[in-house]
């Protein structure tokens, strides 16, 4: 029995030595790269990789060459069994301005080897508030959202092609 | 000291140790394998071209001819024949004139009534002449090769043909700005690709009697450029429609069937 705490006390400090030591900043070049592929340009002034994470300084996101949103900054840790990402100040295009509020002011996902197909978030901003999750196995993306008095008064296009709940709340839900 | 190093911990250390170095010899493995540099931006340099409209039919034709007065600046005026007068725009009253002297023709200037180019002031702008003065007598400075008014207001027209203006109601523009969901209701467009590049965009629909369809596109044209910049991204297309409510005119370069056809809206 000591004998598997102990390898399982190695195995945890080996993954903890190989999470510090990885290459961060390398692998969000690829991932870059990667989402070039799909006409997602990402780009930002400064990268600082951090003992198990990395942060990302005034980033830029263009989509088919259109500027898309400017984020403040964008933390991020992972920890293997549990990673996260938080955005913070992001302000979408002035393309979406006649759909959607553009400022946001946090974005927090997650995802947890406890649930290893599911990847959860949850943003507040000028919107008001909105959480959801992206089934990867069902390819399903679910979103609550309760929108702020904002939202409700200057977007009421937007507001259609969501769901009403009974508490005056708002849901969209779509398969891809 | 043997105690020591047989000790448990000093095993456990070791362990640690090799641990840590396998990890970051892993972690350097991989590092061959990734990129080193992030992507640069791309934000491109399209720069928005203002499109600026000149009548050039009123600069050589119409009321303005009438304005000119063509013979009192000829009575008693001498020619200059230093300078050639390259180009000009406006009327008795107002516009400039594009000079160079003959010795280096390229290098122009552009001066206005009331303005001194070589000792002589711009007095008045004619059809294919301008006046200046200089110690109180005019002089004369025509345009060189200039052809007859009747060719080239045949020439005008001819290009016309091809050209087409749309007065456009700004509030419409804001209707649809307000509201942006009612564009694609009322016209649908889809990039055109020429090996891999979008080389403009096409008109799919326009819903009839709806405001978009007023604007004179129809289904199957295929917008060039817009402002003369080249719609070759999704990025100049938003481009334009970011700053619509800020443009006074716009003109649109399109294909319609095997002509290409230009529209110009002007925006109140």
């Amino acid at each position: 029995m000591v004998k598997i705490i102990k390898y399982i006390g190695y195995l945890l400090f080996f993954i903890a030595m190989l999470l510090f030591f990885l290459p961060k900043t390398n692998l969000y070049y690829l991932a870059q790269q990667e989402a070039k592929k799909y006409e997602v340009n990402i780009f930002q002034e400064e990268v600082e990789q951090k003992a198990f994470g990395l942060e990302l300084q005034h980033i830029t996101l263009e989509y088919k060459g259109i500027e898309s949103a400017e984020i403040q900054k964008i933390e991020s840790c992972f920890y293997l069994f549990y990673n996260d990402l938080n955005a913070y100040d992001i302000e979408l295009s002035s393309l979406v301005e006649g759909y959607f509020p553009r400022k946001i002011k946090k974005l927090h996902m997650s995802y947890s080897l406890l649930q290893p197909l599911q990847i959860n978030f949850y943003a507040e901003g000028a919107f008001g508030f909105a959480e959801g999750d992206l089934k990867l196995l069902n390819r399903e993306f679910y979103l609550h959202l309760k929108p702020s008095a904002l939202f409700l008064k200057e977007y009421k296009n937007s507001l259609r092609v969501l769901k009403k709940l009974e508490n005056g709340e708002y849901s969209y839900e779509k398969s891809f | 000291m043997k105690n020591l190093s047989n000790s448990k911990l000093l095993s456990i250390l070791i362990n640690l140790l090799f641990l840590i170095l396998f990890a970051k010899f892993l972690s350097v493995i991989l590092l061959l394998f990734l990129p080193f540099e992030s992507q640069t931006s791309s934000k491109s340099n399209i720069e928005r071209m203002s499109y600026r409209r000149f009548n050039f039919e009123k600069l050589i034709t119409g009321s303005k001819i009438s304005e000119i007065e063509p013979n009192r600046a000829l009575k008693g005026a001498d020619n200059i024949t230093s300078m050639v007068l390259v180009g000009l725009y406006g009327n008795s009253k107002y516009g400039y004139a594009i000079v160079a002297m003959k010795s280096a023709p390229k290098k122009t200037e552009i001066i206005s009534i009331g303005e001194k180019y070589q000792g002589y002031k711009l007095k008045r702008i004619a059809l294919n002449f301008v006046v200046f003065v200089k110690h109180n007598k005019e002089y004369i400075l025509r345009l060189s090769d200039f052809p007859n008014t009747k060719q080239m207001q045949k020439s005008v027209n001819t290009v016309q043909n091809d050209e087409q203006s749309v007065a456009v109601a700004r509030s419409d523009i804001n209707a649809y700005i307000k509201n942006p969901t009612q564009i694609w209701r009322d016209i649908s467009i889809q990039e055109i690709t020429q090996n891999g590049e979008i080389s403009g965009f096409k008109v799919g629909k326009v819903r009839k009697n709806s405001k978009i369809a007023r604007l004179g596109l129809q289904r199957g044209d295929i917008i060039l450029k817009a402002n003369g910049l080249a719609l070759t991204s999704y990025n100049a297309a938003f481009k334009i429609y970011k700053d619509i409510n800020k443009l006074e005119n716009l003109s649109l370069l399109i294909k319609r069937g095997n002509e290409e056809k230009e529209i110009i809206y002007e925006i109140h």
